[in-house]
C-alpha cells in the first residue's frame, strides 16, 4: 500500500513538472530576469557533516590537541586524584580556552559537575601554544560505587549534523570515566572449582563467605547451569547432582561455609561438566557477577575393559614393554600431590597363554611446578624450590626367547589421566 | 577474739593470693603454647644441639603473614659441611603453605620461597584485585587463562623492592603450560590494594 502511495505521488510530481513545457501553465515568456553567476564551490558532504573546500573535515572547528583523550580513575568514595592535561593549540590564531564539565544524559550512574574542578578555568592559547590543565576529581562521601562518565570540554565546538541533535556532542574532550569502588564488604573463597571426578561418586568442596559488615547479610545459593559457553562442555544438571547445603544468613562480622557436594551418576557421560553457584547475596555492595563460583567438573570413568594392541615377534626374539601412567596434580581441587596413578597388565602369548608378567624394571617420576621463563621476574626467588605438579609411574617388562607370532598386549590403568607404551622387539643379546 | 581470727586469714589470704598468680601464669603458659606451632624435622638424622641450633635459627627467618603457623616441618640435609634447609609452614586457615629454601652453616641465608600461606580472605581479594585491573582481566581473557585457578604468593620486601617498594607484596599469577605455555601476573600491593605491575608470556 505505501509503494503504491509513493509511485503515486512520484507521477504526480512528474506531470507537474512536465505542466510548463506543455504550456498549460505559463502561455507567455516571463520576463528575462538578470542572471546572476555563482562561483562554483567543492562541496564534499561525509555522514551529513557541513564541510568546506578548503579542510572538508573541520570547518569551523577549532583544533585542540589534547593528551590524553580519555583518562580512567578507581577512587573509593571520599577519596581524590588530580592528574594534568596538555591542551595545545593546532590554529595560527590565538584560541581562548573555557573548560567545562559535560555529564551525558545516559550511563549507570551520574556524577555531579563539582565532583570535577580544572584549573586554570581558562586560559587564552597563543597560535600553536601549549596548556597545562589541572584536573582533580573529588568523590563526595556518599557517592553510591559503580561506573561513572563524563566529559571535559575545552571549547564549545560541536560536531555538525543535519539534524537536531538532544545534547552537544563536543569536539575538543578528555573523556573521563570513574570507577567509584568499595573493598568488598563480602568476600568468597574461592570462586573457581576445578576437579576430576569418577563417575559415580562425590565430592564436597567448601565455600566460605565472610561478612565484614556490622549487619546480617541473606544468602540462597542455587546452581544455574545456562551460561555455559564451549563446544566440548556439558551443563551440570541442576537436579540431582549437586546439594548445596548453607545457612540463609552469614552473620554480622562473621563467616559462613556453604557445601556443595557434586554427585556424578556411574551413568554420567565422561567430559567436562559446567555450572555456575549464584550465592544470590543479598546485599548491594556485591555485584550478581562477582557472587557466582564456577563449577568446572571433568567426570571420567576407570576403564573396566584394558586397552589392547598386538605386534609381531619373530621365534626365539627378546621383547620388552615400557608401560607408564601418569596423574597431575592441577586437575585436583584442593589436594597437594597427585594420586599415584597404577595399572594391571597382561601379555597373551601366541598360543593364548595369559602372562601376567614381572617388572624386570620399576620408574617413579614425580614432575615439578613451572621452571625459569614462566614465573613472573617478581617470583624470581620460586625458581630454587619444587613442588610435585604429575605423577609417573613406569614399569618395564621383559621376554626372552619369545614364541613366535602375534602377541597381545593389555593394559588397565588406575586412578591414571593417560598411558604411554612402548615395544621394543629384538636389540642386543 | 578479732587479733585470733586476723592470724587466721592471713595465711588463708596469701593462699589465695598465691593460688590467683600461679593460676594466671598457668593460663599465660596456656596461652603461649596455644601459639607455638608444631616443629617437625625431617630429613637426615640430626642430634639434639644441631636441632636446637637449627629450629631457633629458623623460627627466627620465618615470618607469617596475617597468620599463625600451626605445623612446621623442617627438613635438613647436610652438605660439606653446612645444611640444606627446606621449611613447609602450613596453617589450618589456608590451602597452601609457605615453603622456604634455607642454606645454614651458623648463619641462616634464604635462598628462595614459596610463600601461598595467606588467608583466604587475603588471596579473594588479591584475585580479585588483579581482576578489576583492565590489563590484568583482558590477558587473562585474550590467553584462555579465565578458568585456570591463579596462584596467590607473597612477596618479600627484599624481592619486591626491586620491582615496587621494599614492602610485602602479593603477586596474583595464571598459569597454562602445554605446548604453548602462558603466564599473565599482577604484582599487588596489598596497603593499597592496587595493581602496581603486570607481566605476561
Amino acid at each position: 500500500m505505501q509503494r503504491k502511495g509513493y509511485a503515486v505521488v512520484a507521477i504526480a510530481l512528474l506531470l507537474a513538472g512536465l505542466l510548463p513545457a506543455v504550456g498549460l501553465v505559463a502561455p507567455l515568456p516571463p520576463p528575462p530576469l538578470p542572471v546572476e553567476v555563482m562561483e562554483p564551490v567543492e562541496e564534499v558532504h561525509t555522514f551529513g557533516y557541513a564541510t568546506t573546500a578548503e579542510n572538508p573535515a573541520v570547518a569551523n572547528i577549532t583544533r585542540l590537541q589534547i593528551s590524553p583523550s580519555h583518562k580512567h580513575v578507581r577512587l573509593q568514595p571520599g577519596e581524590e586524584e588530580e592528574f594534568t592535561v596538555n591542551v595545545k593549540n593546532m590554529e595560527d590564531e590565538a584560541v581562548n580556552v573555557r573548560p567545562q564539565v559535560v555529564i551525558p544524559p545516559y550511563g549507570e550512574h551520574f556524577a555531579e559537575e563539582d565532583w570535577i574542578t580544572v584549573t586554570p578555568s581558562s586560559a587564552e592559547l597563543p597560535a600553536k601554544g601549549k596548556q597545562k590543565f589541572k584536573v582533580n576529581v573529588k568523590i563526595p562521601k556518599d557517592a553510591e560505587t559503580g561506573y561513572y562518565s563524563m566529559q571535559i570540554a575545552f571549547t564549545n565546538d560541536t560536531f555538525p549534523t543535519p539534524y537536531p541533535e538532544p545534547y552537544p556532542n563536543y569536539v575538543n574532550t578528555l573523556h573521563l570515566s570513574i570507577d567509584v569502588w568499595e573493598p568488598p564488604k563480602i568476600e568468597i573463597m574461592p570462586t573457581w572449582i576445578h576437579d576430576r571426578i569418577e563417575a559415580g561418586k562425590e565430592c564436597t568442596y567448601e565455600i566460605k563467605i565472610k561478612n565484614k559488615k556490622d549487619e546480617p547479610v541473606a544468602i540462597n545459593p542455587k546452581i544455574e547451569g545456562e551460561e555455559v559457553y564451549g563446544r566440548y562442555k556439558q551443563v551440570i544438571p541442576a537436579e540431582g547432582w549437586v546439594t548445596i547445603s548453607a545457612p540463609a544468613f552469614v552473620g554480622a562480622n562473621s563467616e559462613a561455609t556453604v557445601k556443595v557436594t557434586v554427585k556424578v551418576p556411574s551413568t554420567a557421560e565422561t567430559g567436562i561438566y559446567e555450572g555456575i553457584i549464584n550465592l544470590n547475596i543479598d546485599d548491594d555492595s556485591i555485584k550478581e557477577w562477582d557472587q557466582r563460583v564456577h563449577l568446572n567438573i571433568e567426570v571420567w570413568k576407570q576403564p573396566s575393559t584394558p586397552f589392547t594392541d598386538t605386534f609381531e615377534v619373530h621365534q626365539g626374539e627378546d621383547f620388552s614393554v615400557e608401560i607408564t601412567v601418569r596423574q597431575f596434580e592441577y586437575r585436583h581441587y584442593g589436594r597437594r600431590e597427585p594420586v599415584e596413578p597404577s595399572f594391571s597388565v597382561t601379555l597373551v602369548s601366541p598360543l593364548g597363554e595369559r602372562i601376567q608378567p614381572e617388572a624386570s624394571k620399576t620408574v617413579k617420576t614425580a614432575h615439578v611446578s613451572v621452571g625459569k621463563g614462566f614465573l613472573p621476574p617478581w617470583e624470581e626467588k620460586s625458581e630454587s624450590i619444587y613442588r610435585v605438579t604429575s605423577m609417573e609411574y613406569t614399569e618395564i617388562y621383559t621376554v626372552k626367547n619369545a614364541t613366535a607370532g602375534i602377541w597381545t598386549l593389555e593394559i588397565l590403568p588406575k586412578d591414571a589421566e593417560d598411558i604411554e607404551y612402548k615395544i621394543t622387539i629384538g636389540g642386543e643379546e | 577474739m578479732m587479733k585470733r581470727a586476723t592470724i587466721l586469714l592471713f595465711p588463708l589470704f596469701f593462699a589465695f593470693i598465691a593460688l590467683l598468680i600461679f593460676t594466671v601464669q598457668e593460663w599465660q603458659r596456656e596461652e603461649q603454647a596455644e601459639w607455638m606451632p608444631k616443629v617437625e624435622f625431617q630429613g637426615d638424622a640430626l642430634n639434639d644441639a644441631e636441632k636446637n641450633d637449627i629450629r631457633e635459627a629458623v623460627m627466627g627467618g620465618i615470618i607469617p603473614y596475617k597468620l599463625e603457623y600451626d605445623h612446621i616441618n623442617i627438613s635438613v640435609k647436610k652438605n660439606n659441611g653446612y645444611y640444606e634447609i627446606k621449611v613447609f609452614c602450613f596453617s589450618d586457615e589456608c590451602e597452601y603453605p609457605d615453603v622456604y629454601d634455607f642454606s645454614y652453616n651458623g648463619n641462616l641465608v634464604l635462598n628462595g620461597y614459596i610463600l601461598e600461606a595467606i588467608p583466604p580472605s587475603e588471596r579473594a581479594k588479591a584475585i580479585s584485585v588483579a581482576l578489576q585491573n583492565e590489563e590484568v582481566a583482558n590477558l587473562v581473557f585474550a590467553k584462555g587463562l579465565e578458568e585456570e585457578t591463579p596462584s596467590v604468593r607473597r612477596i618479600l620486601p627484599e624481592t619486591a623492592v626491586k620491582f615496587y617498594a621494599a614492602k610485602t607484596m602479593l603477586s596474583v599469577t595464571w598459569t597454562k603450560l602445554g605446548k604453548r605455555p602462558s603466564v599473565v601476573s599482577a604484582l599487588i600491593d596489598p596497603d593499597v590494594w592496587e595493581v602496581v605491575q603486570v607481566w605476561n608470556c
